[in-house]
């Protein structure tokens, strides 16, 4: 059976997270988008770890559940389906290594309590777990993983979103140029790296040194409705030890689901105070790295280090690589569709009457048919649907923290369209 | 040679001078450690017997370094030097002396009997203690309501056989004094490090010590005297050279630490004194930026500052903070880490005050020089005592209950307890007891500076002595918190100025200044001034920084104070 999993989201107790990621949140999020397995996210948290050992119930593969008593009856019967939880945490690492500041933010998995436990009274020692769900420590990433190998056998440590530009291993700022270079010994334990919303499987494949490397995605959700923007598909029994092996040896790891690398938030480069973004190609040519409107060094984006770190040309696919599919969250493509803002009533209304209909966010994104979704919407939003699932949309790339500009329509055909449908 | 590899003229010659007595003036950051341990092994390649080398210093950080250092140079035959603190060397003398282990009371201790005794209040002992203290160092002398607790205090330990820390000065020199031929400890070369900081009881120790012998060297710094409070006595550094006539004086003048900018205006803050050698210094590094000197609205705003200043050169420690501040990597290439940055500050209460915005902000920090008693010791030893009697199984709330009934639990106890728990749930109670031992003998040592450690180190300016970092932020340099003023008291401006000297050379490459125009102080918003030291510092060594009040409507905006 396939499973759709998502590691990687925060708590409240994470900063600026929504209030809305709790336990129960999240349970009902995981509905109704379609995930099966979710990352519990911030273990470390002193507070978010206890409420953790009480909402939730070992299953005895390594697996949770969220115990009975906790489940609210609020979810569509569209979208009711059993959710997996698995612990995991993220760690901020700022340090200096060879004379340089490096800031990596890394993944970590435990099978069950004890093991995390391990891992917070290491952490604890050398920092403060108390005021961040992601934690800040002055602490060698390298050290980081052999603290988490340490704690338990089973355990996995995954860098995450490996590539943008300030907190992570391959970032431009302030991380690395190969693995080894930050965990020289230690490498072989790294199985995976995170590839973050700014870039996709076909970028990865440009770097030879990535081919052993399992590439996974998750949302990084600081609010439960951006919980599985990215996620990964399974095609296994569930365990710990399941998805883990999946991970090593991608037997079973079917592939994953991404953004649009455009959409991310440093797809390319540039300022996002001057409202510049270029292209890796124009950065280098024409601007020097330096910005045309405040004249200081431009933020270079996740496919300009791509481009510099690859041996590969683009279009390179390695033999046997998982699939991926990239998708918009609905939420987006209704904002698109109805032109207005994707928090609006209009679209959480048009959202849920959806959901409530045809079943979670993922089958309608990847299988409903087109017919069933126009019946429960609009032509625009089955045109917008059938656009992205064939790729033929817009957008303006993001870049520096601002999120890339999605565009499905020219205003001239949605006029075509609102006018076939008046001819209907 | 190799022993004089790497020495600048001056430090040679300190090195190579060990006959009689000498004084060495060893300003910050001149090599000084580097020179001690040098000297150390001159002594032993000139054929000196190592156990005729002592070479004595004040903490046990010191002295760890001290160590440390001189095994890397000399290897094995460290072994028969001593090299330790004064209270090391008491008790190495009445344990030889006895012939047997003695039983050390510190200051937890000290503070449990007299609590016992007397019934006061945790306070009310710990002030006590202190006060037993300073009489015993024959600071102060003794009235007659304390002579009742003195006596009382004192029968009682004498009862238990056990010794405070002051009793391995005092008695130690009467054991000198009374057997003359205590073979084991006729040191021939004595290096007394951090001369100046010596109090009186310390001074006779070392004159007692040294009554065999002329090779007396004392190193030190006038300008360095920060422990006036604790009773030293910096006459005795002044006087030195009157007081072991014949002596050699030495002055390390290369300074390898700060930059010009820093190392000169601190020089001619230093000059405003009198009591003092007065040796100039000239540094190695280049110019360097000016000292910043930050002008902020009020006390929040000076924590906020110290923040965004460290976020700034750290470049962002998170997405959340480079787009709420519109902090970049505008800089280009960056080098810091967490542990190149120090606050500093006069009083324990501002340094409480930046831990907690620090604990906010999420940045890893350690708080050093504040004066607890630990009370990591009590729970350590409640669960040593659970090991002869061990229960079953371990009942997680009730041995929070228990823990609480013998005192404070800080939050963070707590937490390490909850996930010890978890951690050790499958375990047998001896082994998760065992456990949580461990975990807290690890933390023990709270308040000391680890090295180690990656993470901002606030500290008072007291503390900081002796350490170094690339970014300084001195916060409160205001009129009553430096110089510290108190109603009661006249204020001791040289000491003062002595003090913030210290915290200005703590700086290699940036000193910031931080004062408040209005500050909430013991229960009241007050109008600050700054520091009259600020005036002493030339205006070429300076920039000056002025936040304005915040405006109230762009909440906001209030972190972006120099944007
Ligand atoms: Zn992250
Ligand atoms: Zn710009």
């Amino acid at each position: 059976m396939q499973y759709i999993a998502d590691f990687h989201i925060h708590s409240r107790y994470s900063r600026a997270t929504s209030s809305n990621m709790v336990p129960e949140g999240i349970w009902k999020w995981a509905q109704l988008k379609g995930i099966n397995v979710m990352g519990t996210g911030d273990f470390t948290h002193p507070q978010w770890f206890k409420e953790l050992t009480k909402k939730f119930e070992p299953t005895g593969h390594g697996l949770f559940y969220l115990r009975e008593e906790y489940r609210t009856q609020d979810v569509f019967p569209s979208c009711m389906a059993d959710v997996f939880f698995i612990l995991t945490a993220e760690i901020s690492c700022i340090y200096s290594k060879k004379g340089r500041t490096r800031k990596v933010h890394c993944l970590i998995f435990v099978p069950d309590f004890e093991s995390a436990a391990r891992i917070n009274i290491a952490l604890s020692r050398v920092g403060n777990l108390s005021s961040d769900g992601r934690p800040i420590l002055g602490l060698d990433a390298k050290e980081l993983l052999n603290i988490t190998l340490d704690s338990g056998s089973d355990n996995m440590f995954i860098p995450a979103h490996a590539w943008t530009p300030h907190f992570s291993v391959f970032g431009a700022g302030s991380g690395f140029d190969s693995l080894d270079e930050c965990f020289e010994e230690l490498t072989p334990h790294i199985y995976a790296i995170e590839t973050g919303l700014s870039s996709d499987p076909p970028m990865n494949w440009r770097l030879s040194a990535l081919d052993r490397i399992t590439l996974i995605s998750n949302s990084d959700a600081h609010s439960a409705l951006k919980i599985g923007r990215e996620a990964n598909i399974f095609d296994i029994t569930p365990s710990y030890r399941g998805f883990m092996e999946a991970i090593k040896t991608r037997k079973g790891f079917i592939g994953t689901i991404e953004f649009f690398p455009e959409e991310g938030k440093y797809h390319y480069d540039g300022h996002r105070s001057c409202g510049v973004g270029l292209s890796p190609e124009e950065t280098i040519n024409h601007h020097n790295y330096i910005c045309p409107v405040c004249g200081k060094r431009l933020t270079v984006g996740v496919m300009h280090r791509v481009t510099i770190l690859a041996d590969r040309q683009d279009g390179f696919k390695p033999h046997g690589s998982p699939e991926y599919r990239n998708l918009i969250p609905l939420a987006e493509i209704l904002s698109e569709a109805l032109k207005t803002g994707v928090g609006s009533k209009a679209v959480m209304e048009a959202y849920m009457n959806m959901l409530k209909n045809l079943g979670n966010e993922f089958s309608i994104l990847l299988d409903t048919s087109l017919d069933e979704i126009e019946r429960v919407s609009s032509p625009i939003v089955r045109e917008a649907i059938a656009r992205m699932r064939e790729g033929r949309i817009h957008i303006a790339p993001g870049y520096d923290g601002e999120y890339g500009k999605i565009k499905i329509f020219e205003e001239i055909e949605r006029r075509e369209i609102r006018g076939q449908m008046r001819l209907l | 040679m190799k022993i004089l590899e790497g020495l600048n003229d001056f430090q040679s010659k300190a090195v190579t001078t060990v006959e009689g007595p000498v004084l060495v003036v060893a300003g910050p950051g001149t090599g000084k450690t580097l020179t001690i341990v040098r000297r150390i092994a001159y002594l032993v390649e000139q054929g000196i017997k190592p156990e005729h080398i002592l070479a004595v210093t004040f903490t046990n950080r010191a002295a760890r370094e001290m160590c440390e250092r001189t095994y890397a140079l000399l290897g094995s035959r460290t072994q028969t030097i001593f090299i330790g603190t004064f209270h090391l060397l008491g008790i190495t003398i009445m344990e030889h002396v006895s012939g047997h282990e003695l039983l050390l009371y510190g200051r937890d201790e000290q503070l449990e009997l007299i609590r016992s005794l007397t019934g006061l209040t945790s306070k009310k002992a710990f002030q006590l203690v202190e006060k037993i203290s300073r009489i015993k160092n024959c600071i102060e002398g003794c009235d007659s309501t304390t002579r009742e607790f003195f006596d009382l205090y004192e029968e009682a330990r004498k009862d238990r056989k056990a010794y405070d820390l002051d009793d391995l000065l005092t008695i130690p020199i009467q054991l000198l004094q009374d057997k003359s031929d205590l073979e084991a400890f006729q040191f021939q070369y004595i290096m007394v490090d951090e001369y100046q900081d010596i109090n009186p009881v310390q001074y006779k120790f070392i004159k007692t010590l040294g009554r065999k012998t002329q090779h007396i060297c004392g190193v030190g710094d006038a300008d360095q005297s920060i422990y006036a409070f604790r009773g030293s006595h910096l006459e005795n550094f002044l006087n030195f050279t009157d007081d072991f006539p014949g002596t050699k004086q030495i002055a390390l003048t290369h300074h390898y630490r700060s930059t010009e900018k820093i190392l000169h205006a601190s020089q001619r803050l230093i000059e405003h004194n009198q009591k003092r050698i007065g040796t100039s210094l000239s540094t190695i590094r280049e110019e360097g930026v000016p000292i910043t000197i930050v002008s902020l609205p009020d006390g929040h705003t000076e924590c906020y500052a110290i923040i965004e200043e460290i976020e700034k050169r750290i470049g962002g420690t998170s997405h959340y903070m480079l787009m709420k501040r519109n902090i970049s990597n505008h800089r280009g290439e960056i080098s810091y880490r967490f542990s190149d940055f120090a606050v500093l500050v006069r009083t324990n209460g501002q340094a409480t005050e930046i831990a907690e915005s620090l604990k906010m902000s999420g940045i890893p920090f350690q708080r050093i020089g504040r004066i607890t008693y630990s009370r990591n010791r009590e729970l350590i030893n409640h669960f040593q005592s659970m090991l002869s009697n061990l229960p079953e199984t371990l009942d997680y709330s009730l041995l929070m209950k228990e823990m609480e009934k013998k005192g404070k639990i800080v939050p963070e106890d707590r937490e390490l307890m909850e996930n010890l728990f978890v951690a050790y749930g499958n375990a047998s109670p001896r082994e998760a007891i065992h456990a949580i031992i461990h975990e807290f003998m690890l933390r023990s040592s709270g308040d000391e500076f680890n090295s180690n450690a990656d993470v901002v180190t606030v500290s008072t300016l007291h503390a900081a002595k002796g350490l170094e970092f690339r970014v300084v932020f001195i916060a409160g340099v205001e009129d009553g918190l430096i110089p510290f003023r108190t109603s009661q008291e006249t204020v001791d401006m040289e000491e003062e100025r002595r003090l913030f000297y210290v915290g200005m050379t703590r700086a290699k490459d940036e000193l910031l200044l931080l004062y408040a125009r209005e500050r909430f102080l013991y229960g009241n918003r007050s109008i600050r001034l700054p520091s009259p030291f600020i005036q002493e510092i030339p205006e070429e060594y300076v920039q000056h920084i002025f936040v304005p009040e915040r405006v109230k409507e762009k909440k906001s905006n209030q972190m972006e104070l120099f944007s």
